[in-house]
């Protein structure tokens, strides 16, 4: 529950609000997290937020965050520069089942910054390429401007991942797709084995949502639908009730969850 | 024609045709390929035809005041493009042009009434598929209205 001291060693502006952070530890002890946990980032006199991890989980000598500037602390976080320190308590919560997918076919749809917590699957999937079938990405965004790791997306692409990106709103000069993600559903599982597939969704609730049912109805059953649920994380450990949601608390018990085991409760509108 | 038939057999509008509604379709169809900027359909004029896609991406557009086209949707292999051809009065909506070299198949569309007015099966089953398109179409535009990666959105 103490937080450790990090410094911010590198500060990347992803887009006009997004940051990524890299850090290390001050103690220079290794991080080692699993795709999909979070981490409780503490910014002197401001405050405490959750951000999932979104770097490489195999460089444990440091730690990497993708943060959206929208509060108080967030940009707090973003304002971080090189060589300032913050705190960090973590990892924390049960991530993306990586493992379970060895041998099949993922399909990773991301909405807006969902991609951030799903990048860690992505280097978890190029490590080790041959051990995963067709591998394919669906990202989302509200536009150009605000596509992250664009220049990584190109070399995941050479690396034998599909990566399919769709834009709500473009320019004239955006030669790629329109419209929203579920959109790339009906292409994208054309391009996978359906019987042999899992899906991990991350975005906001809304495109999650619409995501999953879309899914479904072109065939992929709810166990073998993943998504990362998250409100309102504050201990992190399962013991102040803040992001409970029916019996499960989101930080300890996720955020990853399939989408049966949540079901029943997002389908309660008093939630 | 048989080159036509197996790739019409294998576009999903033709999901809920049988073999015999499938070779009818087939009658009023021909490969039509398009190069990255060539026109499918213009807004405004007589939609004679639609075009089912079976490779490439076509965009869905609407010039604006001035001249500045609007990107509203695009469409990849497997979609149907163009439903006004089956409402009065038959007049395209919006512009659709190819962003990259694509291959369709171009149905006649008053042919395609026609077979519909004489079929009552065939035609149910045409317009089911239509408005499937057209439901999803609807959904995704409702979706992009919502704006759903604006700043409040919740990962951050």
């Amino acid at each position: 529950m103490i937080p450790q001291l990090f410094k911010v060693t590198r500060r990347e502006q992803d887009n006009p609000e997004t940051f990524t952070l890299v850090a290390e530890s001050q103690d220079g002890a290794p991080f080692h997290f699993a795709p999909g946990q979070f981490n409780m980032l503490y910014v002197f006199g401001k405050g405490e937020i959750p951000i999932s991890i979104s770097g490489a989980p195999e460089r444990s000598e440091q730690v990497v965050h993708t943060v959206q500037d929208v509060g108080l602390v967030s940009h707090a976080v973003c304002e971080l520069q090189p060589g300032e320190s913050f705190g960090l308590r973590g990892p924390f919560g049960r991530g993306w089942p990586v493992e379970k997918t060895r041998g099949r076919d993922l399909l990773l749809m991301a909405g807006g910054l969902g991609l951030a917590p799903l990048r860690p699957v992505v280097y978890e999937v190029l490590a080790k390429r041959e051990d995963f079938g067709n591998v394919v990405v669906l990202y989302g965004a509200r536009n150009e401007e605000r596509l992250l790791f664009q220049e990584e997306i190109r070399e995941w692409r050479r690396a034998d991942i599909d990566v399919m990106v769709t834009l709500d709103l473009a320019a004239p000069e955006w030669h790629g797709r329109v419209g929203v993600v579920t959109s790339l559903c009906r292409p994208a599982l054309q391009m996978v084995d359906l019987e042999e597939t899992i899906a991990f969704v991350c975005g906001p609730h809304i495109m999650m949502r619409f995501s999953v049912r879309e899914l479904q109805k072109r065939g992929l059953p709810a166990d073998r639908i993943y998504i990362s649920a998250e409100r309102n994380m504050k201990c992190a450990i399962g013991h102040c009730g803040h992001c409970q949601f029916g019996p499960k608390f989101l930080c300890k018990d996720g955020p990853v969850f399939s989408y049966s085991e949540l079901q029943p409760y997002l389908e309660v509108r008093e939630l | 024609m048989s080159d036509l038939l197996d790739v019409l057999k294998r576009h999903p509008f033709t999901n809920q045709y049988s073999g015999e509604e499938v070779k009818e379709l087939s009658q009023v169809c021909s490969s039509v390929p398009f190069e990255a900027g060539e026109y499918l359909l213009k807004e405004n004029e007589v939609c004679d035809r639609f075009y089912l896609l079976t490779t490439g991406l076509v965009s869905i557009e609407l010039r604006m005041q001035g001249g500045e086209m609007l990107r509203l949707q695009t469409e990849c292999a497997g979609a149907t493009v163009g439903w006004s051809w089956l409402f009065p009065p038959y007049r395209c909506q919006f512009d659709v042009r190819a962003l990259e070299s694509s291959k369709t198949i171009a149905v006649d569309a008053p042919e395609m009434r026609r077979l519909m007015a004489q079929d009552p099966l065939f035609a149910y089953r045409t317009t089911f598929e239509v408005l499937q398109t057209v439901v999803e179409r609807l959904s995704q535009s409702r979706l992009q209205l919502l704006d759903i990666y604006s700043t409040t959105e919740s990962r951050s």
